[in-house]
């Protein structure tokens, strides 16, 4: 009797264990953001379904948020005490996305700013992600520099031993200086030492005055120093909303030496013939004495022959430009492509024994030869 | 001390028990081999089952509208349970729904992207949806992003388009946290992440940093990798030349100075193409020179025609070009090299 009961109770003893260690079979091996949002069994599930999901501002439900609804958990956490910040800050890390973390953290650190600015800092610091550190950097600085710029300046040339942080501080406060006067911003960043400080810098100033007033930045790029902001400003102006092609072109059109010129021009060109196609050949048309727009030549006929319905129109269109160089790199890239986006392999040579001999005539052959149905 | 047998033989009975329980312990078995920071529990798995089953496929906008749909009512799984086997998808539909997915970054947890990315079978538009999501994710959130590169199989993880997509994060990272991560790297690797260091430079993170991670880094030029060196060149040759000349002139290593001469020389070569082809000249190596040179030539072929046919038929050293592709170039032009 006593043996059975031992056996009984070393049975029993085996089975506890057994149950014990496989009892959390449905535990997640990590925390990810499902195994947080969904239960550890079936049965919990079900349980949940019960439950009221948590407040989208608190400290789980900021865990919780998607890019669905994370809106939900701005106006709570603008009127939050400095007290709630910090668990809400812990809440927000434990989000699985980033964009959600990314844009509620600058709610709450223009919160935290406004409460507490150097509590915003210390906790800023304390971040390990330097994405979510640079956010929290950029809102804390957006209100700083409202009331005291200087003392922003200062907190960030101070930080020597974080320089990425110290580096997206500083084209921050470039960028912000930037929307008042873009000249003077750019003109202090050309003094930057480290030259990728400094060109990156100056991007961010010329980004800042593109937003702000393209056509502007358009019109002053003649008189732009230092060079770098404008060969910059003149890369990418072109591709703003609503800028004034022609103007660029012209100005474009001044620059001194014919590989600055043709380089410039096909950006420009590229971002014309996208935005307006016709007006774009028309301008080409207009200038096809000019060598310096070969390269500009292929870009519009590269975008035409992708895009253009009919044949017969493209076809004249390279027929109005005069033999040379500009024709051959038109017809050529537009041959390439009308084979290349699945049009008639017979149009496409048609089209390219308008070119003359050169290497874009031979890059064009290969394109429609790599096109042909094998025999 | 008569106790203490049957309790230790009852101790050790509910050991026994507990380790056939925990070897009991099943893993969902996944379509293809997944880092552990992607691998989604099988509490998930099984709770999915409980969630809407997707509609059959029509388009992947229709697809993607149900994923929206979901998503607003919190069910974060429903990206994923389009790629389960039972929901029926052609492999051309799973990887246009994926690069859709992919696109659509903002609105899903990385990682439940990383799953789907890595349950799709390989192919090279899978590998460069895979890249694509590196980068996104790793501009975002760099920590996320290596936490999954880091458990990367070796063939996958050292390879350019991870190690260079990566390097957009990488680089704003400390640099001790990027070379604990460097050290699970082979030498072609760590080339790839320098290259990606290199080539961000003058877009993100500060230069103290990625320089101090690319010195510690101690790479070499490897065959198959675009080197940093010729990154560096081509950076410099914008910003300051004159640097980039120091560098040149000071530099022991036959390799690294003509990897930097090579993209010095592209760098200036946009803005004059007879200097480039100067500098190009100066590349020790005749294969590699004459390759260089050629290639700038083509270049400047079609942007100013007349000027280097002219050069073409000038009196061109045979150390720069050789006679054939010469005449090769002079051909395409229906012309003859002078005599």
């Amino acid at each position: 009797m006593k043996l059975m009961l031992q056996m009984l109770l070393h049975a029993l003893c085996a089975f506890a264990g057994f149950w014990l260690a496989s009892e959390n079979t449905f535990e997640p091996s990590e925390k990810t953001v499902a195994g947080t949002q969904q239960a550890k069994s079936i049965s919990s599930i079900e349980v949940r379904a019960y439950q009221p999901p948590p407040q989208a501002a608190s400290e789980a439900g900021l865990a919780l948020l998607t890019c669905e609804n994370w809106a939900e958990a701005i106006h709570p956490i603008s009127q939050m005490s400095l007290e709630e910040l910090p668990a809400r800050l812990r809440g927000l890390l434990r989000n699985p996305f980033p964009e959600v973390r990314r844009r509620l953290l600058r709610c709450l650190f223009e919160r935290w700013a406004a409460l507490d600015l150097n509590g915003a800092l210390i906790a800023l610091r304390g971040l390990s992600s330097p994405q979510l550190k640079e956010r929290a950097l950029w809102a804390v600085l957006d209100l700083w520099t409202k009331s005291d710029t200087e003392a922003a300046w200062k907190w960030v040339n101070a930080l020597e031993d974080d320089s990425v942080l110290q580096e997206t501080g500083i084209e921050h406060l470039l960028s912000l200086s930037a929307n008042k006067d873009p000249l003077a911003s750019a003109a202090w960043a050309d003094q930057i030492e480290d030259v990728f400080l400094r060109e990156k810098a100056l991007i961010q100033i010329a980004h800042s005055w593109m937003i702000k007033d393209a056509n502007g930045a358009l019109a002053a790029l003649t008189n732009v120093e230092p060079k770098r902001l404008r060969d910059y400003l003149l890369s990418r102006v072109c591709h703003r909303d609503g800028i004034d092609h022609a103007s660029g072109l012209e100005i474009v059109s001044q620059l001194p030496t014919h590989a600055e010129r043709s380089r410039l021009s096909e950006e420009w060109l590229s971002a014309y013939v996208n935005d307006h196609p016709q007006d774009a050949f028309q301008w080409l048309l207009g200038h096809s004495d000019r060598p310096d727009l070969q390269k500009s030549a292929n870009e519009v006929g590269g975008y035409l022959g992708a895009t253009m319905k009919s044949f017969a129109e493209l076809c004249a269109m390279a027929h109005q430009l005069p033999a040379g160089p500009l024709r051959d790199a038109f017809a050529a890239r537009a041959a390439g492509q009308w084979a290349y986006t699945d049009h008639s392999i017979t149009e496409a040579q048609d089209l390219l024994s308008l070119c003359g001999p050169c290497l874009e005539r031979d890059q064009a052959q290969s394109t429609i030869d790599s096109k042909r149905p094998p025999n | 001390m008569p106790f203490l047998r049957p309790l230790l033989t009852s101790a050790l009975c509910m050991a026994l028990g507990a380790g056939v329980g925990a070897s009991m312990k099943r893993v969902e078995p996944l379509p293809t081999s997944q880092p552990e920071s992607v691998k989604k529990a099988s509490a998930a798995t099984r709770a999915t089952q409980l969630l809407p089953k997707p509609p059959t496929f029509t388009s992947v906008t229709a697809s993607m509208d149900w994923v929206r749909k979901e998503l607003s009512q919190g069910n974060t799984s429903a990206a994923e349970r389009l790629f389960r086997h039972d929901a029926g998808l052609t492999p051309e539909q799973r990887l246009a729904l994926a690069k859709e997915l992919v696109r659509d970054f903002r609105r899903h947890d990385p990682r439940t992207l990383a799953r789907i990315v890595l349950g799709l079978p390989p192919s090279q538009a899978v590998d460069h949806l895979l890249w694509s999501l590196i980068a996104t994710w790793g501009g975002e959130d760099v920590e996320g992003a290596l936490r999954f590169i880091e458990a990367l199989p070796a063939d996958r993880l050292n390879t350019i388009g991870v190690l260079q997509n990566a390097a957009w994060g990488l680089c704003r990272l400390p640099a001790e946290r990027v070379l604990a991560f460097a050290a699970q790297l082979t030498d072609k690797g760590r080339s790839c992440l320098a290259e990606g260091m290199t080539a961000f430079a003058n877009q993100a993170g500060s230069w103290r940093n990625s320089s101090a991670i690319l010195a510690r880094l101690n790479t070499k030029p490897h065959e198959d990798v675009y080197s940093a060196e010729r990154h560096m060149g081509q950076h410099l040759a914008e910003i300051d030349p004159q640097a980039m000349e120091s560098l040149i002139a000071v530099e022991t290593d036959v390799t690294k100075r003509e990897e930097m001469l090579k993209g010095y020389a592209w760098g200036i070569g946009r803005n004059d193409p007879v200097r480039g082809i100067e500098l190009n000249g100066q590349i020790a190596d005749q294969e590699d020179r004459q390759r260089e040179i050629e290639h700038d030539v083509a270049q400047w072929l079609t942007s100013d025609r007349a000027a280097a046919l002219t050069w073409l038929q000038g009196d061109v050293p045979e150390s720069l070009m050789t006679a054939a592709v010469r005449a090769k170039l002079l051909k395409s032009y229906g012309l003859e090299a002078a005599r």
